[in-house]
């Protein structure tokens, strides 16, 4: 009886497990859509974040909180930063990126659209309908896992490249974003944790076009 | 046996014709014909000597999406590389891994090279206990960078060994040649070939063959796949396809031109004589006079260039004439042959001499490969002129004897009458000029470039990859040559004072050069000490960055740039400067440093502010610096074309004006001559202004090739009308359907070449044709009646009309 149990039970769990790993290729609009649906009608984000890299040169994680703002009214604006102090500030104001080192008081300003990493992408704003998607990432399938969906996605452009493949992670029931992970093609990765979500906060202007006396201009390579 | 004999000759002839032909050598080099004392055709000329790799074939990649024309390359440059019979190596874009896996010895070299201060900074970076602060800083920057790709990058470079330090303003490079446009939708890959010999160009073509057919096979399985969105389009530029395109080109022309002469001039003497057995014969003849003149000029030339090759076609058009004119007479005047070289000799003579002398006058051009033609040309015409007169006089003679009255059609119209004669004479010059100062279109085409392919896919293909790549830049090469390396940094110098001082002139934008990447013999001298120190510290660093937390994959850049400075300095011998290791160290260094027997040179990047003058030119280029710009050469040529016309030009006029002068003996009969020159140009004047034809640096050099032919079909008309005492019928019936033949079959063998691959040639030959046939005009229909107004005495017999055969 015990032997039957334990039979039954393993086939269940590789039942569930091929539940779990469903691949809703069939579905894959209909979930991204589900997701960019939460999207709309949302001008003011503020996200609290985990970010943890592995990268393969380095033997151990990377692991630092962060807040991210976005404000899409009046034009996008961007401002992602990491530790507390802060230690790098990322903000952009139309087509300008400005990356701040506070602790060395250097920064680097440079065009948006020439920033060739997946960091800029985001630095957009996540998309709010299926044009503004497939402008910008192309669609390679969607998985369930663990009542999420894992939705990969290739960045279109010069900014694909080094990218192995870009995941938004939604939840499964109400499609709210919960992790971005990215994957590098030499199998460095880095996974952005949604701890936080605040829609429609109050914003400072200054947030996004921070006070840069007693910075000196650096190029940060 | 009567009749064995003459085909056996005309076989023979035939066939050293076409052993001639076929040994013929083909030179696909374009850039010997432009003139070598222009820096623009001496730094052209250099890039393609130096720079251009001869076996390196581009492929070009354009598709829907970054990724498909990603996989695709991929594919692509993975079914290449395994043909190792004909490719040696296929390069694609250097990626991030590539820099970490094969950076090392660039970076170990850049060092090695770099200035002895530089590396005495690095030296403080790594000693102890500096080292630790660096990893830690590297460290910190890795943990800070915003985003992956950078904190991945810092982390195989715990040491920043890649940071060179600010660089002095205006160096640059290597910056890695973009193969990849910013959508991603357009890729290149680098093909090396491998197997053949990449200076002949039908090897060149064999080779290319294989490689697109391997290509075209992949193409089919891959856009086969069934998805429409990873379909790609393949195209193919480089060296290999130029050359290939060139030589097929030139040996194509060469066919075109000569066989449509042949059978457009033969069906002219069919249809005018009604005969065929002479026409075997002059065929025979003019092979025999391509195959006398291809052997001279295969031991005075070695090869033919791109130009040059027309010269076969305007050569049997020209030599026609002769033939023509000797067997006209012989209708007229049946005898022996002594008798029609006594008639029509002189004139011939005189007629191969000028026009040879107008072709010779080439040699007074700028453009080298035009002075080729004029000279292949002359030669040609006087050869032509003595197999005329003493091969195929005797034929002329046998068969016009042969030949029934009824046989031919009267199709020679007649003379205009002479008051409508007399009015065009004054109209037509007058409308060229009131065209030429009403009408506000450019005089010579601005930016024509003369040795140009049309149809060209490899042109194309190239053009493609500059828009879809460089976008609006227009970066010039400019090219630095000295003996050694020592001297190039000189020169380098010198060049960086004068560009310098243009660009506060505002001639210049901006210039990168290359000074880092040129090897340094004095620099490694001195740096190789402070490099043995650092080798030592190799374990220590490694075995620090162990510590630091980073993996073998973050330290393996460090291992490589610490072994390849240990095999440089096992390299150095303290006098040759030592050039950098490994695959992309070299590919890298050589887009931008090469060294050959006698010469090293470097390329540096410059931005004219305005490409197409000259001003910027003259003043950063001397003997060992020049510009491979092409909007600035079309502006030269064009200046230069304007000088030659006067150079040449003018003085030919006069001296031919002397010559005809004590030829004629007659101000009158001088005067007419000059008339029909006059009008003639008129014509093709008023065409230019009116039609969409115009004149380029390459076919305004057809102007004195007209007023030579013209000349020519003046001198016979004149020569006959004298002989008849004014009889414009009978000049008609004889020297009148002699001159039309001859500017037929001139402007055949002119127009044939309106099918040449050569932008230029192809339009010297429409503006020759056009001419020729505008002064066969003149010469066959007015020249006849402006005689009989100059002439009173001579009305009488004008004013009984023509007669009719």
């Amino acid at each position: 009886m015990q032997r039957v149990t334990f039979q039954l039970l393993i086939l269940i769990s590789l039942i569930s497990g091929v539940e779990l790993m469903a691949d809703t290729k069939g579905g894959g609009e209909q979930v991204v859509r589900r997701w960019l649906s939460t999207n709309a009608g949302v001008d003011v984000l503020k996200v609290e974040f985990t970010q943890i890299r592995k990268l393969t040169s380095l033997k151990s994680l990377i692991r630092q909180h962060g807040v991210l703002w976005i404000d899409r009214r009046a034009g996008a604006r961007f401002r992602w930063q990491i530790g507390n102090p802060p230690r790098t500030i990322v903000t952009r104001v139309k087509d300008e990126l400005l990356v701040m080192r506070p602790r060395s008081l250097q920064y680097e300003k440079s065009p948006a659209g020439k920033s060739k990493n997946s960091m800029a992408i985001l630095a957009g704003g996540f998309p709010r309908d299926w044009e503004e998607f497939q402008k910008k990432y192309e669609l390679l399938g969607v998985k369930s896992l663990n009542g999420t969906h894992r939705i990969n996605v290739q960045p279109r452009g010069q900014l694909a490249h080094g990218v192995r493949v870009l995941t938004f992670v939604t939840e499964s029931a109400k499609g709210i974003l919960q992790s971005i992970d990215l994957t590098l093609r030499d199998g460095s990765s880095q996974q952005i944790v949604f701890d936080r979500v605040v829609t429609g906060p109050q914003l400072n202007d200054n947030l996004f076009e921070p006070d840069l006396t007693g910075y000196r201009a650096a190029n940060f390579k | 046996m009567k009749r064995v004999l003459p085909a056996a000759i005309v076989i023979l002839i035939s066939v050293m014709a076409v052993l001639a032909i076929v040994r013929v050598r083909f030179s696909s080099d374009v850039f010997e014909l432009l003139p070598q004392d222009l820096p623009e055709a001496r730094g052209l000329e250099q890039i393609n000597r130096y720079f251009s790799r001869d076996a390196q074939l581009i492929i070009t990649l354009d598709g829907q999406s970054a990724r498909a024309v990603s996989e695709a390359t991929a594919s692509l440059a993975s079914t290449l590389s395994q043909q190792k019979s004909v490719i040696a190596d296929v390069f694609r874009e250097v990626d991030m891994e590539r820099i970490v896996a094969e950076g090392g010895p660039l970076v170990a070299w850049a060092w090695f090279n770099g200035s002895p201060e530089r590396l005495a900074l690095l030296e403080r970076r790594l000693i102890h206990p500096q080292s630790r602060e660096t990893l830690e800083k590297s460290l910190e920057e890795i943990d800070d960078a915003f985003d992956t790709e950078s904190a991945l990058l810092r982390s195989y470079d715990p040491l920043q060994l890649s940071q060179f330090g600010s660089n002095p303003e205006g160096e640059g490079g290597p910056s890695f040649d973009p193969m990849r446009s910013s959508s991603g939708k357009f890729e290149i890959l680098y093909v090396e070939g491998g197997g053949v010999d990449f200076s002949d160009y039908r090897e060149v073509r064999g080779w290319l063959d294989k490689v697109q057919s391997l290509a075209s096979q992949w193409l089919k399985e891959w856009n086969g796949k069934g998805t429409k969105d990873m379909d790609v389009e393949v195209g193919y530029t480089g060296t290999p396809a130029f050359m290939s395109e060139v030589g097929a080109g030139m040996e194509r022309d060469m066919t075109i031109s000569v066989l449509l002469t042949l059978v457009l001039i033969s069906a002219l003497f069919f249809l005018v004589h009604r005969q065929v057995t002479p026409l075997i014969w002059l065929l025979a003849a003019m092979m025999g006079i391509l195959a006398i003149t291809l052997t001279i000029a295969e031991l005075a030339l070695g090869e033919l260039s791109v130009i040059s090759v027309g010269f076969a076609a305007i050569l049997m058009g020209l030599s026609v004439d002769y033939a023509i004119v000797l067997y006209r007479e012989a209708l007229g005047n049946p005898g022996s042959p002594r008798t029609l070289r006594r008639a029509v000799g002189p004139g011939i003579a005189w007629a191969a001499v000028t026009t040879a002398a107008v072709f010779l006058s080439l040699n007074l051009s700028s453009l080298p490969g035009l002075a080729e033609l004029g000279n292949l040309v002359a030669l040609g015409i006087l050869v032509g002129a003595l197999v005329m007169l003493f091969g195929f006089a005797p034929v002329a003679v046998q068969f016009a004897g042969k030949r029934s009255r009824g046989s031919a059609r009267d199709w020679v119209p007649s003379s205009m009458r002479k008051g409508a004669a007399g009015v065009l004479a004054a109209l037509v010059p007058l409308a060229a000029i009131w065209s030429v100062l009403m009408i506000e279109k450019p005089v010579i085409e601005a930016e024509f470039h003369p040795f140009r392919m049309k149809e060209s896919p490899a042109l194309i293909a190239w053009n493609e990859m500059r828009e879809k790549l460089h976008g609006e830049s227009q970066t010039t090469p400019a090219v630095i040559t000295a003996a050694n390396f020592g001297e190039l940094h000189t020169q380098l110098q010198a060049f960086k004072k004068r560009s310098s001082k243009a660009q506060k002139a505002g001639l210049i934008e901006s210039v990168i050069l290359p000074d880092s990447w040129v090897p340094h013999p004095e620099y490694q001298r001195r740096n190789a000490k402070l490099l043995r120190a650092l080798i030592k510290e190799g374990p220590r660093l490694l075995s620090e960055i162990d510590e630091a937390g980073f993996t073998k994959e973050g330290m393996d850049l460090t291992r490589e740039v610490i072994n390849s400075w240990t095999h440089y300095l096992d390299q150095h011998d303290g006098k040759q400067p030592v050039r950098p290791a490994g695959s992309l160290a070299k590919w890298t260094v050589d887009q931008i440093v090469t060294e050959s027997e006698d010469v090293v040179a470097a390329v540096v990047a410059l931005t004219p502010v305005n490409p197409s003058e000259r001003e910027w030119v003259t003043a950063i280029c001397d003997d060992h610096s020049n510009v491979a710009s092409l909007p600035s050469l079309g502006t030269a040529l064009n200046e230069r074309i304007g000088e030659d016309l006067w150079k040449i030009f003018v003085p030919m006029l006069v001296l031919l004006t002397a010559v005809l002068a004590l030829v004629y003996r007659s101000w009158r009969d001088l005067f007419l001559t000059l008339l029909a020159l006059l009008f003639g140009g008129s014509v093709i004047v008023i065409l230019t202004v009116w039609t969409p034809l115009s004149w380029n640096s390459f076919n305004v050099c057809g102007i004195p090739l007209l007023f030579g032919i013209g000349l020519d079909f003046s001198i016979h008309m004149l020569f006959a009308l004298r002989r008849s005492g004014g009889d414009i019928g009978a000049v008609r019936k004889r020297m009148g359907k002699a001159v039309a033949f001859c500017g037929l079959s001139s402007a055949v063998g002119f127009g044939s070449l309106a099918t040449a691959s050569a932008d230029g040639l192809s339009s010297l030959g429409v503006v020759c044709a056009i001419g020729i046939l505008a002064n066969t005009f003149v010469a066959v229909m007015l020249l006849p009646s402006w005689y009989c107004l100059v002439h009173p005495v001579s009305n009488s017999a004008a004013d009984s009309g023509d007669q009719v055969d």
